[in-house]
């Protein structure tokens, strides 16, 4: 926490790995980056779900992008970690591969209607790094996402 | 001014006037108030959250992240307060339904025991207009027989009427009020002569007990509402009806089943000459659940899935236990619905 709270007039933002694919998460969002812990599996849950763990003294779900966005990249490393993030009263970790840097974009373009096969709702602006899209994601969609879209 | 001392050397400091306020408060009014705690926690934690990111005032975060956790010591202390307020004796209950045969001007005495036992008021309430409809259309027995016990943690509610014996289907209001709490039910009827019914409902719907066990490497937890008992069997005592094993429990044959499947947990074939089973359903409704470990019953603070996760067939919540672990709460209708697709 401590190298990745320097304040900036841009945002910040956490960039990170899933399957293969760049997406971040705003500074204020994170709340910690902790070890692959013991999940708790929950059964007949929908494919976005990763478990349950305890973090701080309370069940937090843990879901997992690749199941949401039905990403069929690299599969992940026995390194994977948990970024716990927090979106209003809202706590949950999110599986991810690995965690590249803090950063702020120069320009922030709006959504496409699908980012790479995933839908734009996810996500607020794609920011660019490096020639490459870094999705910014929109964790009100991520974290409560509507149902019946997920089948 | 006075000082309540709690646990860890953390003191609260109340003045006298709040604590005669909390005297005259009602349960609604409490938990207005474990509310209103529940926001000044979350703006707290807002608050470290912004220090953290500033990176200014370390200190500041690290008291208030003490005062947070001080706070849901005193969040959980006053639920359970709430929790106990919710209790009232079933007296009242008892009374007004043992009125509804007196007042057919019938001669028929109603005897009635546990009136001091407590359970929650939304409960009895549920439960007095099926109890009312049950004394009402027994009004021509020669006694009736009503009591209300706290039995293991369970509110256990008995109807006995003499000389008189009305089919199971006479009870139907008292059926869907065991289903819908998460409780069972069982009829004894006599044509003619005597019948019986027994509920088993749990004491509070804020908290129950649950029996936990294990399926494989995970832990979890049945609602003791929802269990009529545990036994140990042997695989050659279990008799077979078509493909489906079966388990005589006292004078009935239960089906028994592996959850495993249904809730997508490994098999695996254990080189114990015996099984533990679990005698469980939802209002007339049983089944022997088979399973790998029988442990404790224990209290249970159920946390709902939550938005985040969604719906999880069979899966009610889960809780954590004293060591951490997460176990997750079965939930009894569904697993009821997913093994016996018809009702038996």
């Amino acid at each position: 926490m401590q190298a990745i709270g320097q304040s900036a007039e841009r945002q910040s933002f956490i960039d990170f790995v899933v399957a293969g694919r760049r997406y971040a998460v705003r500074v204020q969002e994170l709340q910690d980056i902790i070890r692959h812990e013991e999940i708790t599996r929950v059964p007949n849950a929908g494919a976005h779900v990763e478990g349950l763990i305890v973090y701080l003294g309370r069940i937090v779900p843990v879901l997992n992008l690749r199941g949401l966005f039905r990403l069929h990249g690299r599969e992940r490393g026995s390194e994977g970690r948990i970024m716990v993030v927090r979106r209003l009263e809202q706590t949950a970790g999110l599986m991810i591969d690995d965690v590249k840097q803090v950063i702020a974009f120069a320009e922030i373009q709006p959504p496409p209607d699908s980012m790479r096969g995933v839908e734009g709702r996810y996500f607020t602006g794609v920011g660019m790094s490096a020639g490459e899209a870094v999705g910014l994601l929109k964790l009100d969609e991520v974290l409560i996402p509507e149902r019946e879209r997920i089948g | 001014m006075k000082e309540v001392v709690r646990e860890k050397g953390k003191t609260v400091v109340v003045d006298d006037a709040r604590i005669d306020r909390a005297e005259a408060l009602s349960p609604d009014d409490l938990m207005e108030l474990v509310g209103e705690l529940m926001v000044g926690h979350a703006r707290i934690h807002r608050v470290i959250l912004e220090q953290k990111k500033r990176m200014t005032a370390e200190e500041t975060a690290a008291e208030l992240d003490r005062i947070a956790d001080h706070l849901s010591c005193v969040v959980n202390d006053l639920q359970e307060c709430v929790l106990k307020a919710k209790m009232l004796p079933a007296r009242g209950l008892l009374r007004r339904v043992a009125g509804v045969a007196g007042k057919r001007g019938d001669e028929i005495g109603v005897e009635l025991e546990g009136e001091d036992t407590e359970v929650d008021g939304d409960i009895l309430k549920e439960l007095e207009a099926p109890l009312a409809d049950w004394v009402r259309k027994r009004s021509a027995a020669k006694q009736l027989k009503l009591s209300i016990t706290n039995e293991d943690n369970l509110a256990v509610v008995r109807a006995f009427a003499d000389g008189i014996g009305l089919p199971a289907e006479a009870s139907e209001p008292l059926r869907a009020v065991a289903e819908r709490l998460g409780g069972l039910i069982g009829f004894e009827s006599h044509a003619g002569e005597r019948e019986s019914v027994r509920l088993q409902l749990p004491l509070t719907n804020a908290m129950f007990f649950g029996q936990l066990v294990k399926l494989h490497d995970q832990l979890f937890m049945l609602p003791m509402s929802g269990i009529e008992g545990v036994a140990e069997v042997r695989h050659g005592e279990l008799g077979s009806s078509g493909e489906r094993q079966t388990f005589r429990w006292g004078d009935r044959t239960l089906p028994v089943f592996w959850p495993h499947r249904l809730l997508r947990i490994p098999r695996v074939a254990s080189a114990k000459e015996s099984v533990p089973l679990v005698v469980a359903g939802i209002g007339e409704r049983r089944f022997a659940l088979a399973v790998d470990e029988l442990y404790w019953s224990q209290e249970v603070r159920m946390k709902s899935l939550g938005d985040c996760v969604g719906r999880a067939q069979g899966i009610a919540g889960s809780t954590m236990l004293a060591g951490g672990k997460v176990a997750l709460i079965i939930d009894m209708r569904d697993l009821a619905e997913l093994v016996l697709p018809e009702r038996t």
